[in-house]
């Protein structure tokens, strides 16, 4: 298994504004790797730099062993990109469109023209070969724009936030696929603002702040870098600050908040935390509504790390 | 082969729009030279009419109305008997009946001219007028002899020498202007229409393939940047001489063998050269237009403007002198001034002047070419 993307110290500068600084990334073949990050992060602009479609000022960017360069065609031949923007032609039609990006690679007609039927079939536009882009839905036109990005099977596929603004339906059709073209041996890297799909299908995630990586490695492994174990949510009406203060002293609990009667406890690690909380609420004679606890997610990764909320600041 | 082919499918679905445009021009066009032309021929030749005329008159005056109608009409007796002259009126053989009255020279010396001569137009005939007109003018001339003291044959003789001599100078004049190929009036609307043209057809397909996010799309595959951009240049080239080729075809049609002729080869070349001119308009045009609705805009504002300030729809003699300082600083001036000059001479060696305007119509076509490169670049750099 090589290295398919090394990013190194990679520096993007608008102006006065630092889009990227300092990013530090390898991806490796066969891996789907994700960049997670709120707007304005710099996730399409790491992509477009891997691109060569944006000068940077400082580091390197080598694909597939070299440097990249705007005229690095015999690298650009074996890269499939799915960019933010939709891009197709309004005068084409759907098969049309996806003959045309296919045929920027693929010259031979046989050939070409089975990849589009597969890339048809693929994104499950059978019923709409002969639409024009204006009469798709959003998620029939993000599955096109996807379509027309791998109909000519490349080996590296680069995807960015392919799923913005998509039902569910269609989101988890497209997870979908793109899993079934790594299983095919792509690799893959997919940028998202959305943790839980990349948390879904990523096998390594890096996450992206004002253009730093901030945190690196499976999603696993970045659960375990944060000090939240476990939440744990509990409904109670009139808890006093005493009460709090005295939660917070139980073991492994060291975070409290309490808001609109709802309270939410976090518990570094250990077992048994739930039933702690539940025998000082008995102690104290509290009644108490809902319980319910949960794993951290990546955006308490996010949280910890940045003290912003992924969630908010991206939605 | 993607982005060329895929020029002409874009072409192709706004084709409605395209065709539309070529059919009002062209029958715009076929019609203005049409009608022109006929204008400037029956300004030029004048209507003859057949004229049935019986001079009674003893006097001079009589015999010499008849000869001056006779310049440029066609006398013939009036058939004897009403009903022979019925039939001749009815087959349309006579256009106006006149009878010269015994005294008629007389009563014209006298000063009398109440209802003196007895005229009968045929009903119907519009051209009947013409002959009123011309006995009226030439009594009007030969009045003011006689009243200058003059005989009564002399005053005939000079009217109707007066007469002759205003024909000829509308004749030189007419023969001065650039009045009457056919092909001249085909070739000088071209401006106009070449002008849109290019920019409905060559800004549509170049609007789309800047847009950004396509251009960005296309910037990441396999075919090198030079040869998509000289896939849209072959496009843009194939389409211009389509063009080109439609008003050839036209051309041909409407001014029979006048492109076959030195001045039709002339005029061809000249226009070729506008169209050359016009795709870099165009390519100009499109840099500041990112939606249909401004290219529109921009085709009004240079097909319009270029034919209004270079004379394509006023013509150059009756703009000032200051408006035909400003013409000079649009490419179409140099197109009319080019297509004026081809109805001049008769042969490749005497065009040197034509071969002036066409070497400032490449110059513009250069300087549109690089101005919309310049526009293109910081554009690009914009984003
Ligand atoms: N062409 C540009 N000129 C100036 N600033 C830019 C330009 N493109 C991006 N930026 C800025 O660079 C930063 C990173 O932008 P980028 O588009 O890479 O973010 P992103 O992570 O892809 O966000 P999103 O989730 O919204 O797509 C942002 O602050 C953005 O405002
Ligand atoms: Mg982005």
């Amino acid at each position: 298994m090589g290295t398919v993307i090394e990013i190194d110290n990679l520096v993007k500068r608008y102006k006065e504004l630092i889009a990227l600084d300092h990013l530090k990334l390898t991806v490796e073949e066969g891996e789907i790797f994700g960049l997670l990050g709120p707007n304005g992060s710099g996730k399409t602009t790491a992509i477009n730099c891997i691109l060569a479609l944006l000068y940077f000022d400082k580091g390197s960017v080598k694909v597939f062993g070299e440097e990249i360069q705007p005229n690095s065609y015999e690298i650009k031949k074996k890269i499939g990109v799915v960019l933010q923007n939709v891009a197709v032609f309004e005068e084409l039609t759907v098969q049309e469109n996806i003959d045309y990006f296919c045929g920027l690679y693929i010259g031979d007609k046989k050939l070409r023209k089975q990849y589009v039927e597969e890339a048809t079939v693929f994104s499950g536009l059978e019923d709409f070969r002969k639409f024009y882009p204006k009469k798709l839905s959003g998620g029939l036109l993000r599955r096109l724009n996807i379509a027309c990005g791998i109909a000519h099977k490349p080996k590296l596929i680069i995807m960015d936030e392919p799923t913005v603004a998509v039902d569910p339906q269609s989101r988890n059709r497209i997870l979908e696929g793109i899993q079934e073209l790594n299983r095919k041996g792509a690799t893959v890297i997919y940028t998202s603002h959305y943790m839980e799909e990349v948390e879904q299908i990523c096998s390594r995630i890096a996450i992206l702040d004002k253009g730093r990586c901030v945190a690196f490695g499976t999603s696993e492994e970045l659960k375990g870098m944060i000090k939240t174990g476990e939440k744990i949510h509990l409904e109670a009406a009139g808890l006093l600050p005493f009460h709090l203060e005295e939660i917070k002293e139980l073991r492994h609990v060291y975070k409290v908040d309490y808001r609109e009667g709802m309270l939410e406890i976090r518990c570094s690690g250990g077992k048994h935390n739930l039933v702690h909380i539940l025998d000082y609420f008995g102690k104290r004679e509290i009644g108490f509504g809902r319980v319910y606890s949960e794993l951290p997610t990546l955006n308490d990764v996010f949280l910890e790390i940045t003290g912003k909320e992924l969630r908010d600041s991206a939605e | 082969m993607q982005l060329f082919k895929v020029f002409f499918k874009i072409l192709n679905k706004n084709k409605g729009q395209l065709i539309m445009y070529t059919a009002i021009y062209l029958s715009l066009t076929l019609l203005m030279s049409g009608v022109m032309k006929e204008q400037a021929e029956e300004e030029f030749t004048g209507i003859s009419l057949e004229i049935a005329l019986e001079n009674r008159d003893q006097g001079e005056l009589g015999a010499a109305l008849e000869e001056y109608l006779g310049e440029s009409h066609k006398i013939k007796e009036i058939p004897e008997g009403t009903e022979a002259l019925k039939d001749a009126i009815y087959y349309g053989e006579i256009d106006y009946v006149l009878v010269i009255p015994e005294d008629f020279s007389e009563k014209f010396a006298a000063g009398d001219r109440e209802r003196l001569l007895d005229g009968t137009a045929v009903p119907g005939s519009s051209s009947s007028y013409l002959a009123e007109y011309d006995m009226e003018s030439f009594l009007k001339t030969a009045d003011m002899y006689l009243s200058a003291g003059f005989e009564m044959k002399d005053a005939g003789d000079f009217a109707m020498e007066d007469m002759k001599e205003k024909g000829k100078v509308e004749f030189l004049n007419q023969e001065k202007g650039p009045s009457f190929s056919r092909g001249y009036y085909f070739f000088h609307f071209i401006p106009y229409v070449f002008v849109t043209m290019m920019i409905l057809g060559v800004g549509v397909v170049i609007k789309t393939f800047q847009n950004k996010d396509l251009s960005a799309r296309n910037k990441c595959s396999a075919v090198p940047y030079l040869q998509q951009s000289l896939q849209i240049l072959l496009g843009c080239l194939v389409y211009m001489l389509a063009v080109f080729a439609v008003f050839m075809v036209m051309a041909g049609c409407n001014t029979g063998n006048y492109l076959f002729t030195a001045q039709g080869i002339l005029s061809a070349i000249n226009a070729l050269l506008f169209a050359v001119c016009a795709l870099c308009v165009s390519w100009f045009a499109v840099q500041f237009a990112d939606n249909t609705a401004v290219l529109n805009a921009m085709s009004n504002v240079f097909g319009l403007g270029f034919s209004f300030l270079g004379g394509v729809f006023v013509p150059l003699d009756v703009m000032g002198e200051t408006s035909r300082k400003i013409a000079r600083f649009v490419p179409s001036y140099w197109y009319v001034i080019a297509n004026e000059e081809i109805q001049k001479v008769s042969g490749f060696s005497e065009a040197g002047a034509i071969y002036k305007s066409y070497l400032a119509v490449v110059m513009f076509s250069l300087a549109f070419f690089s101005a919309g490169l310049l526009a293109n670049r910081m554009k690009m750099r914009g984003r």
